[in-house]
């Protein structure tokens, strides 16, 4: 049966492999087989990662051997869209999130979906009733009569501890989410700026005027009608502030527990319930409601800014020596980049003070990009083998300025601008021009000089913001 | 009277120029660097007001290089860089005219970050920039 | 919609209408104005830059947008509005007029602060 499903490509043959009983001679088979063509699988979407070539034929071996662990579905979906593939990502996206609704990465693997098309943002959401897909084969309940009232007893028990422990188990709140999950900083960004705009501004930051001289008691007769109809017309204040939790909950998964962990949230929850509760006092003209109305409306204002600070640094990232650092550290704890033995790796000079208006999740994949090539043209090169990054700004005439991250290298392998815009360079650098036309940067091959063979040069423009907040 | 020379890829800047600022300028309008240049050799101005973006332009009147613009900034994308070459016109024809040695008070109707207004006095002196069409911010920095 | 896509037709939103619709508004006298400056306020709000109206301008940049955001929906509204008041403000019937410039300034506020909320993302 597991053999059948399997031949018939059936994306979820995995789940019939695992569940042959793996004291059998068939059982051991297929885990063996599982286990090699998991190697296989996972070299090929390594190589479809970096663009390396062979990913078709890895893949290729380990669909030969046995069905794929669906676990591996999102990266190789995330490697696709990287190489533009949009529809095979999607078709791997959707795998992932039919088989793994509950995986850590599920929720961001769903914001990527609906980013790859809008129409699809929330059909894998799971129900909150759904049981969701069970991610290891099912075996038929023994008969109760043959369960032991010990082992019941113990089961109940555990279930309990389980569910104690459920409760009472605190996620993140959403700073330390934003700063321990990179990849979701884009949907945080999203999310900041829509209950910012949506409601802490139109709502609460509009009647600034109004709580103040209510507070003084000098409030118009214009003014008490204009807070009454942003504070309790339209939308319950409590229904709209419930919605925005909502979606951050329901965007950035079970990580984040804004409700509990996230004091700023947790005090405007309670400062929206207050100022719902004081509808009918206000109305009334009870000085004490105003003096409660001016709490919430402080308590609010926090958050707000609280949050438009962390959106500011979400959006934008510095290109200092800590980011740079970052990037070869991660680069050199790859398999092939790691091996490869460089007589010189240095960063600076770099610019001091600059940054860009890129997410720097970003940024930091299409520097790996341009690093990790680097370090291998280097290494199939004769010594010596040497790399450097800087940073350096550059006036536009315009009176712009230009972020150049460059990083030379001593390979003498030819490449050129065209070859990485035309993507006939088969080393993942193909993969950072899509990213960078997202945010008007360009990447360039440029000849070397003071002992360096050539540099490649990353261009975006520095983030300078107006007085109004427009950009220019 | 003093003369200003408006630069503008339309009519709407010189409309205003002569609604609220006829009382201190003569004004009179160029449509291109060229045209600019051409005026100021035969008659000068005593500043200038500037659209920024030129996005009724005929490309072919336009400052810059689409090529070079777009293999440094836009990964060769030529329309992308046509575009900012529109959209940043006015700062590239402020360009060629202090190249010409034309050193006259400039004013841009636009939002510019403080820095890059900075960055623009940098290049080329005297520079200033109003958000909106505010008759008497304008005409104060014409005057200054 | 991409984030940058939003991000540059915001900004010419906030440049083709909210720089242009209140040039005439912005200047004028709240009551006695000249015929000049009723006719400058028609252009900004009837004929901008290629002849189009506001409403028109708005329509087409703010469409990509959808309907949801409370600043674009008031800004339609008020520049319908002022295409109702067209015949009496190019009349400079003075209500007309004062209630045309009201209108401009304050899509020119609402325009300009929704370009900002998208800059801000």
């Amino acid at each position: 049966m597991a053999e059948e499903l399997w031949r018939r490509r059936d994306f979820d043959a995995h789940r019939s492999w695992l569940a042959v009983d793996p004291n059998s001679r068939q059982g051991r088979e297929a885990r063996r087989r599982l286990s090699r063509a998991d190697q296989r699988y996972r070299e090929g979407v390594r190589r479809l990662e970096r663009g390396e070539p062979g990913a078709r034929d890895a893949l290729l071996e380990g669909v030969a051997i046995a069905p794929m662990d669906p676990a591996l579905y999102l990266p190789l979906a995330r490697a696709c869209r990287a190489r533009g593939l949009e529809v095979r990502a999607e078709d791997y996206y959707k795998k992932f999130l039919r088989l793994r609704p509950d995986h850590p990465q599920a929720p961001a693997a769903r914001l990527e979906l609906g980013a790859l098309d809008p129409e699809l943002q929330g059909i894998f959401e799971p129900e909150p009733s759904q049981t969701p897909a069970p991610a290891v084969p099912i075996r038929p309940p023994p008969s109760v009569s043959l369960v032991p009232a010990f082992a019941a007893g113990a089961i109940a028990f555990a279930a309990a501890v389980a569910l104690f422990a459920r409760l009472f188990r605190r996620g993140l709140p959403l700073a330390r989410l934003a700063a321990e999950s990179p990849e979701l900083q884009p949907s945080i960004a999203y999310l900041v700026s829509s209950v910012r705009h949506e409601l802490l501004k139109h709502r609460i930051g509009a009647i600034g005027d109004a709580v103040r001289a209510l507070g003084k008691g000098e409030a118009t007769a214009e003014q008490r009608a204009f807070l009454a109809a942003r504070l309790y017309g339209g939308e319950p204040l409590v229904l709209a502030w419930r919605g925005h939790v909502r979606a951050f909950e329901r965007a950035l998964g079970p990580r984040l527990d804004l409700r509990r962990a996230d004091r700023g949230f947790r005090e405007a929850g309670r400062a929206i319930g207050r100022i719902a509760a004081l509808e009918r006092a206000l109305a009334a003209g009870d000085a004490r409601a105003a003096e409660r109305l001016a709490w919430a409306h402080r308590k609010l204002l926090e958050l707000d800014a609280d949050l438009a600070a962390l959106a500011t640094r979400l959006v934008r990232t510095t290109v200092d020596e800590v980011l740079l650092e970052e990037v070869v550290r991660e680069v050199r704890s790859e398999y092939a980049a790691g091996r490869v033995e460089l007589d010189a790796l240095v960063i600076g000079p770099v610019a001091p003070g600059v940054s860009v208006e890129v997410f720097r999740f970003d940024l930091v994949l299409v520097l790996k990009n341009v690093v990790r090539n680097a370090i291998l043209a280097v290494g199939r090169s004769a010594p010596p083998r040497r790399i450097a990054l800087d940073v350096g700004v550059e006036l536009e005439p315009t009176g712009e300025e230009a972020v150049r991250v460059r990083v030379r290298d001593t390979s003498t392998e030819a490449l050129t601008t065209e070859a990485i815009y035309e993507r006939r360079v088969d080393r993942g650098l193909g993969l950072v021009t899509a990213a960078l036309t997202r945010y008007d940067g360009a990447i360039e091959v440029e000849a070397g000089s003071q002992g360096w063979a050539k540099g490649v040069t990353v261009r975006l423009f520095r983030a300078l913001q107006s007085s109004s907040g427009v950009a220019s | 009277m003093r003369r200003l020379l408006v630069i503008e890829d339309g009519s709407e800047y010189s409309d205003f120029a002569r609604l609220y600022l006829a009382d201190e300028f003569e004004v009179t309008t160029a449509r291109s660097a060229s045209e600019a240049l051409r005026m100021l050799a035969a008659e000068s101005a005593d500043a200038f007001l500037f659209d920024l973006r030129f996005d009724r332009a005929e490309p072919g009147t336009l400052v810059g290089d689409v090529d070079a613009t777009a293999r440094r900034l836009f990964g060769g994308d030529r329309g992308r860089a046509l575009r900012y070459l529109q959209d940043q016109q006015g700062a590239l024809i402020l360009a060629e005219l202090r190249s010409a040695g034309h050193a006259q008070p400039a004013v841009f109707v636009h939002d510019f970050p403080e820095r890059r207004l900075a960055n623009l006095r940098q290049l080329y002196g005297s520079v200033a920039a109003v958000a909106s069409f505010d008759a008497r911010a304008i005409g104060a920095l014409l005057s200054r | 919609m991409k984030g940058a896509d939003r991000s540059k037709l915001a900004a010419r939103l906030a440049h083709d209408v909210g720089k242009y619709v209140a040039r005439a508004a912005r200047n004028m006298p709240p009551r006695g104005a000249t015929p000049a400056m009723v006719a400058m306020l028609a252009t900004d709000l009837y004929s901008l830059a290629g002849g189009r109206r506001a409403s028109a301008v708005l329509a087409e940049l703010a469409g990509p947008f959808g309907e949801g955001d409370e600043r674009l929906a008031t800004a339609r509204s008020l520049l319908e509005e002022a295409d109702r008041l067209e015949d009496r403000l190019r009349a400079a019937e003075p209500a007309a007029v004062e209630r045309g410039r009201a209108i401009a300034l304050e899509v020119q506020s609402l325009v300009l602060d929704f370009a900002r909320m998208v800059a801000s993302r």
